[in-house]
């Protein structure tokens, strides 16, 4: 019976893994298999104690000091491939990445645990043949709230996006009126106006502010629109670095990303669905009553 | 891993007149045309920047 729900649950469970998996498709396999292991660990729990088998109490911690390996592998894989990045994930983004595979495996043996629980109670409890329809619901259950649980936030969420105006003041350059570099190379001046492409990102609250203008939040969003839509930067040609500045007076920041391709569409699609960090979360005026929704203009 | 030195002025170009010293590589231009190509080479030589100070000077800089 344990199998059987275990079973179950890692089909559901591989699911939810699969649909969680950020854009890095050639492990999919490495993570499908742990996810497995999480959810027949998982699965086996309960009847193992019913069983009078506590040693399952130490597979479980077992369990989750590998979690903790998936983590620290994923952390180094990460940081090794960030040397030959154009445009750098950064150390905030890294660790919100390995902190969200850790999490998953903990959520497929939770999931596996809570079907087979719910199946095996309402199998003692309310009669022989509830089993599997108990099993399902409670796997269903676990399978939409572990979808809920998936995403954090995103910066559309709590910030609006519009394009800027890209321009020179002498070799100054500006979006909009946020001063981004100093570029003095007149050639280099041409490039940067041609590729580049400028955007206004103002949040909605001082609150989303203050997570937006976290230099880890930045540049998480910076390394999303590479990603996604390539960069004209060369490592001869630092002037094509992508760059986000804030406007002191009105916390607004000037997006500067020069995409290899697409237009500002998809530019401002991608800068809306970039993952709020979670430890650029970490500043919360609102707590302090210093936030306050902003005034318009 | 290799070390990288960043934030580092590695030369400085400047045109007549431009008050420059200091212990990096300064080369004089004749005109700002020259001095602008000359800057431009340099930095893509070394992989860095142009930064244009005012007054006649180029700042080659590694970011």
């Amino acid at each position: 019976m344990g199998t059987a729900a275990g079973f179950l649950v890692r089909l559901l469970v591989l699911r939810v893994d699969y649909r969680q998996y950020p854009s890095c498709p050639h492990n999919y396999l490495a993570h499908l298999t742990v996810g497995f292991i999480a959810a027949v660990v998982g699965a086996m729990f309960t009847p193992a104690l019913l069983a009078g088998e506590y040693a399952a109490v130490t597979f479980l911690t077992l369990a989750a000091t590998q979690f903790r390996e998936v983590r620290s592998v994923e952390r180094e894989t990460l940081r090794s491939l960030e040397q030959s990045l154009l445009v750098a994930r950064g150390p905030d983004y890294i660790e919100g990445i390995a902190a969200v595979f850790e999490a998953r495996n903990y959520l497929a043996m939770a999931a596996a645990l809570t079907t087979a629980t719910v199946g095996l109670a309402a199998d003692r409890l309310l009669g022989p043949y509830l089993f599997w329809p108990a099993a399902v619901g409670a796997g269903v259950l676990t399978l939409v709230l572990a979808l809920g649980l998936r995403s954090g936030g995103r910066v559309g969420d709590v910030a609006d996006v519009r394009p800027a105006r890209l321009r020179f003041e002498g070799p100054s350059l500006y979006v909009d009126d946020i001063y981004i570099m100093n570029v003095g190379s007149p050639e280099a001046r041409e490039q940067v106006l041609r590729w580049g492409r400028a955007y206004l990102l103002r949040a909605r609250s001082e609150e989303a502010a203050a997570k937006l203008s976290h230099p880890g939040q930045r540049q998480a969003i910076l390394h999303d629109v590479c990603a996604v839509l390539g960069t004209r930067k060369d490592l001869a040609m630092p002037e094509l670095t992508p760059m986000i500045r804030q406007q002191v007076e009105t916390g607004d920041l000037g997006v500067y990303v020069t995409p290899a391709v697409g237009d500002d569409g998809a530019v401002m699609a991608v800068i809306r669905r970039v993952p709020l960090l979670e430890s650029a979360r970490g500043s919360d005026p609102g707590g302090f009553d210093a936030g306050g929704s902003r005034r318009e203009g | 891993m290799k070390a990288e030195l960043l934030k580092v002025i590695l030369a400085v170009v400047a045109l007549p007149g431009a008050q420059v010293e200091g212990n990096v590589p300064i080369l004089r231009a004749a005109d700002r045309a020259s001095a602008e190509k000359k800057a431009d080479l340099i930095a893509r030589i070394l992989d860095a920047m142009v930064h244009d100070v005012g007054d006649g000077v180029f700042l080659i800089v590694r970011h």
